[in-house]
């Protein structure tokens, strides 16, 4: 388990992470989401012991991770884009990390290489970057450790690639429960593999939940009636945003399914539809809510 | 990580940075066996044939190997420990490459000692392999039996200790920043901060205070401010400055105290330094203001020493002060930041820093204090030392050495005190001043009016100090004055001043009450100071009316024999008991000389010469008569010439020059090149003399009472009024009189028939000589 506590990081007068506390459990995906600058990679590049934090903690499994090689060889971190030594071949690259992590395993990521073909022998400094990243992600496959911590790593890849390793991620985390923490703005692809999701905005974590229960937390309604009606007409709902197409209006509510109709059928609409949340509208939602919105723009 | 990790990690890098490791192995290859081929070669084509030839390849051999003899050597250690602290360590300066290393399941101390271990290994590596290379050029050449392993070893641990100092202070440069171009110029300022600073603050006081003494050993302490300069200092200067066991035993500390400091630098170093200028934000201001202050002075003395010394160019110093402090300061700031707008960032502490350090040295420079003006009075004073440096005095080097005449500038002593360090411990500038310890009550009076006319002749002005300095050949009579005063309540006060028309005549009879005093006269007289079986009886010379005698026993006798013992204690005894107001009386007839060795103390990473000595030359006077005696058996019989007046027939005063005489500039009618040319000499403007009673001045006869105004070298103008035959016994007599305390002034420098009292400063033949000439 991942556990962060009043975690705050600074760069010189900036507040990059400020008092985060999340948790992650072992076994579970964790995806991150966050606003451009929020500290995703910040806050990633904590909980692998790359960064010092500030103020608080960030305890892997129990432990402070910086500077602690023990915990540390639990964790492998696929930067958002990954080092590779010069004139290195994969194959080489592969013994450099298995030198430092003990479960690393060979066979496996020879044959990862093999199998999604990626020569052996060929200079990683002739990959394409899609290739890099599938390079990484079967290092830290084949690392055998408890966490990956992924920056932004699926961007790069192709859907085919995409899904396979999602397969093997999954994989993964059946097999040895393995915990994957991944960082991306590809709110989709999150969607598919995560299970719980951490949402940070301007440094602060603006929510942690499980992603069914943040799904079933917020409601998206169309509804009709015989007059517009606003949010001080539903006090007992919390009405994150209602927005007004002609008569059609677009409700976003926060709150039990059922009381929300029932609320909203009190009123009688002349038609009223349960839409579905996609992760993407939680994320829009949660940060308009905090000011993160731009509503009219144009040039 | 276990150590097969460690193992690991230093193979990878080292794999890595092969190419670096090749340069260096290449770098070795040229200087180290090729070298040694060459030069064994070369010795052996020169030297085959000669009997000292076995000594002479050993000398070689010991160079090659030693830590400052070989030069090249020195540079490709001095350049790959700097490439080497840069390269192994230049991913600390990218993002990336720090999210890579510090994401692995490694401590930081072993991650550092991994890449640490592999850099220094990439050179010594090579350089190990060159070695043995090179025994084996040795071996081939036949030469191993001259081979000397502990020296040998020795040269090749310091080689290695050097190495590793400036590669670690280059690790912490690279720690300390954030990007490759300011480690670099980070670790090029820790390499020459020291010697920078120390130099400045030498320069500063020297030219603000003019009469500021030091008896710090400047080159040692510059040496040790930076390995740099203590491996250069090593090759330059070794024989002084050799590394000793104690100090190598300390270097291996320092080097693992810096190990041991870089360690906890990089682990307190925060991740997301990578990229910016400095690693840790707080350390700017101690990195920037150090820097300024010294960029501040440094481009104060450019410019004043740019500036018109001999016109006050203070002004000067304080406008460079200004700009280089400017300068260096918003440079930095647009370093810190990446950003040239930050150029009018932190002007506030800038102008605190500037004010402070200017108004320091404005004080300094308008003697504030009076320290240039101190004068204790002889009641407070207990002891006194005393130097007439430039006077050819007892004291000064000169006559410890006359092969070292034409270096015995306190300046270069100061610069290299090792020349004669190697041969005598006794004989740098501080314990010159040591050798002339005056203690009796007029004495003491005596060297302090010498000081007070030296303070009222301007010589409180660094005008002077730079006149001495650069135009010493051309003011060979210029005394430089060094004065401890050793004050009764316990403290030391120490001053030099270079006063520029301070005749010898000027402080003859301060120096007549100095040289009556015993404890002055045992102490300036360098012969009393070395055991007897050190010293050996070397020749002497007798002038006379017809002819100079001369015994030479420098060469003919290794030896000290009973006669010599015997004839060094008569000459101490007679010597000793010499006091000034005889001095003053009495011609020399003679000189006498004696050599003294010195021991080797033994140095490990110099070789020295065990037979050097030094020449002690002395005079003798009519009052010698035991020493007299003695000499007879070496056919040497120094007679006192009594001028009999009637027996001379010309006195000529020749080579005396004009006022504002140039040495150095040819166009000057009587500068130096031209001197012994006899064009010049015929053309002189004021060949003066004496005939049968009467002077002529350029072959004019001048009459009774006419008055001749002739210049001697000291750039002083002299009028003597010669008024007949009568006064030629005056003019002898004053001659000497002037000069009674000018040891060189006795020291014949041609052979000719006539009795030749010269008068001769020594340096270049640029000299006063006056001839009597005899019936």
């Amino acid at each position: 388990m991942i556990e962060s506590k009043g975690l705050t990081k600074y760069f010189g007068d900036i507040c990059a992470v400020d008092h985060v506390d999340a948790t992650i459990k072992q076994g579970s995906a964790f995806g991150l989401l966050g606003t451009n600058g929020a500290g995703k990679s910040t806050f990633l590049r904590m909980m692998c012991g790359i960064l010092r934090p500030n103020e608080g903690t960030i305890l892997v499994d129990g432990a402070e991770v910086y500077e602690n090689p023990p915990i540390k060889q639990e964790i492998f971190y696929i930067a958002d884009e990954q080092y590779f030594f010069p004139n290195t071949t994969p194959r080489e690259q592969g013994s450099f990390y298995a030198a430092y992590y003990p479960r690393f395993d060979k066979k496996i990521f020879n044959q990862l290489l093999h199998t999604f073909e990626l020569g052996c022998e060929r200079k990683v400094n002739t990959f394409s970057k899609g290739m890099k990243k599938q390079l990484s992600v079967f290092l830290a496959l084949a690392a055998n450790t408890t966490y990956i911590i992924c920056d932004e790593t699926f961007d790069g890849l192709d859907p085919v690639i995409r899904q396979a390793v999602k397969s093997l991620m999954a994989d993964a985390m059946a097999s040895r429960g393995m915990t994957p923490i991944i960082a991306s703005h590809n709110l989709r692809e999150l969607e598919d593999i995560c299970d719980h999701v951490g949402l940070l905005h301007k440094g602060g974590l603006l929510l942690s939940k499980e992603l069914e229960e943040m799904k079933l937390s917020v409601h998206k309604l169309q509804v009709v009636f015989d007059h517009n009606k606003s949010e001080d007409d539903f006090p007992a709902l919390d009405i994150i945003s209602n927005k007004f197409s002609g008569r059609l209006q677009t409700m976003v509510i926060r709150g039990d399914e059922e009381q929300i109709l029932q609320q909203i059928q009190a009123a009688n609409p002349i038609f009223i539809e349960m839409l579905p949340l996609s992760l993407e509208e939680v994320f829009i939602t949660e940060t308009e809510v905090v000011g993160y919105e731009f509503p009219h723009l144009g040039l | 990580m276990n150590s097969p990790i460690l193992a690991y990690n230093i193979r990878f890098n080292l794999r890595k940075k092969l190419w670096f490791s090749a340069i260096v192995l290449l770098a070795f290859l040229f200087a180290m066996p090729i070298n040694a081929g060459m030069t064994f070669q070369s010795f052996f084509a020169t030297w085959r044939s000669e009997p000292v030839a076995a000594q002479k390849i050993s000398q070689e051999i010991a160079k090659l190997f030693s830590a400052g003899d070989n030069f090249n050597t020195i540079l490709i250690f001095c350049i790959a420990a700097f490439a080497a602290g840069l390269i192994f360590f230049t991913w600390m300066h990218s993002r990336h490459k720090v999210d890579l290393y510090h994401s692995l399941p490694c401590s930081r101390a072993r991650l550092l000692m991994g890449n640490y271990l592999a850099g220094a290994i990439s050179v010594l590596a090579p350089y190990l392999i060159n070695l043995i290379f090179t025994l084996i050029v040795v071996a081939a050449m036949g030469l191993f039996p001259v081979l000397n392993i502990p020296t040998m070893l020795a040269g090749v641990g310091l080689n290695i200790l050097l190495f590793l100092l400036i590669y670690t202070i280059t690790v912490i440069a690279v720690i300390l920043s954030g990007n490759g171009v300011v480690s670099g110029i980070l670790a090029i300022v820790f390499l020459s901060f020291g010697p920078a600073v120390i130099n400045s603050y030498r320069w500063l006081r020297a030219e603000m205070q003019p009469t500021w003494f030091s008896t710090t050993d400047w080159v040692a302490l510059t040496s040790h401010s930076s390995p740099v300069a203590r491996y250069t200092t090593l090759f330059f200067n070794g024989d002084r400055y050799a590394i000793g066991w104690l100090e190598a035993v300390i270097m291996l500390l320092l080097t693992a105290l810096l190990i041991w400091l870089a360690i906890r630098l990089y682990q307190a170093r925060p991740s997301e330094a990578a990229g910016k200028a400095l690693a840790f934000p707080k350390s700017r201001a101690f990195i920037k203001y150090p820097l300024v202050v010294l960029s501040s002075a440094m481009a104060g003395m450019f410019l004043h020493s740019m500036g018109d010394i001999q016109n006050n160019s203070w002004l000067w110093f304080f406008i460079g002060a200004f700009l280089g402090g400017v300068i260096a300061s918003q440079l930095m700031e647009i370093v810190y930041h990446a950003d040239f707008r930050a150029v009018t960032k932190r002007l506030a502490p800038l102008g605190i820093t500037m004010v402070l350090f200017m108004g320091i040295c404005a004080l300094f420079v308008t003697d504030v204090g009076g320290y240039n003006t101190y004068l204790p009075k002889s009641e407070e004073v207990a002891k006194v030392e005393l130097l007439l440096d430039g006077f050819n005095s007892y004291t000064s080097t000169n006559y410890v050495s006359a092969g070292y005449y034409e270096y015995s500038s306190a300046g270069y002593l100061e610069e290299n005190p090792g020349e004669y360090a190697d041969l005598s411990k006794s004989v740098t500038i501080d314990s010159r001043i040591r050798l002339g310890q005056i203690e009796s009550p007029s004495g003491i009076a005596a060297a302090i009016s010498i000081a007070e006319k030296c303070i009222n002749n301007n010589s409180n002005t660094a005008d002077n100090s730079y006149y001495w300095e650069n135009n010493y050949y051309a003011y060979p009579q210029t005394t430089s004055v060094f004065i401890r005063y050793l004050l009764k309540d316990g403290s030391v006060v120490t001053r030099q001043y270079f006063p520029q028309e301070i005749l010898a005549s000027d402080i003859a009879d301060e120096m007549e009450v100095i040289y009556n005093d015993p404890v002055y006269r045992q102490n300036v007289y360098q012969l009393f100071s070395f055991a007897p079986e050190q010293i050996r009886f070397a020749g002497a010379i007798a002038f006379e009316a017809e002819h100079i005698q001369q015994y030479d026993n420098s060469l003919t006798n290794d030896n000290l024999d009973k006669d010599c013992n015997e004839l060094l204690q008569v000459y101490r005894q007679e010597l000793q008991a010499l006091n000034g107001t005889a001095m003053r009386e009495e011609l020399p007839i003679g000189s006498i000389t004696f050599q003294v060795y010195n021991a080797d103390p033994g140095q490990i990473s110099k070789h020295t010469h065990r037979d050097s000595y030094i020449s002690l030359t002395y005079p003798i006077y009519a009052s010698f008569t035991q020493t007299i005696e003695l000499l007879t058996d070496f056919d040497i019989e120094p007679q006192y010439w009594q001028p009999d007046l009637d027996s001379i027939t010309e006195i000529k005063v020749s080579e005396h020059r004009e006022q504002g005489f140039n040495q150095n500039n040819n166009q000057s009618p009587n500068s130096g090149p031209a001197v012994n040319n006899s064009p010049y000499l015929e053309n002189r403007p004021a060949e003066i003399t004496i005939e049968n009673g009467f002077v002529s001045f350029n072959n004019q006869l001048i009459k009774t009472e006419d008055t001749v105004t002739y210049y001697y070298p000291e750039g002083k103008d002299r009028e003597t009024i010669y008024r007949g035959a009568e006064d030629i016994a005056e003019l002898i007599q004053n001659s000497y009189s002037e000069y009674a305390f000018l040891y060189n002034s006795f020291i014949p420098q041609e052979t000719n028939s006539f009795l030749n009292v010269c008068y001769i400063n020594s340096y270049g033949g640029e000299s006063v000589t006056v001839r009597y000439f005899c019936k």
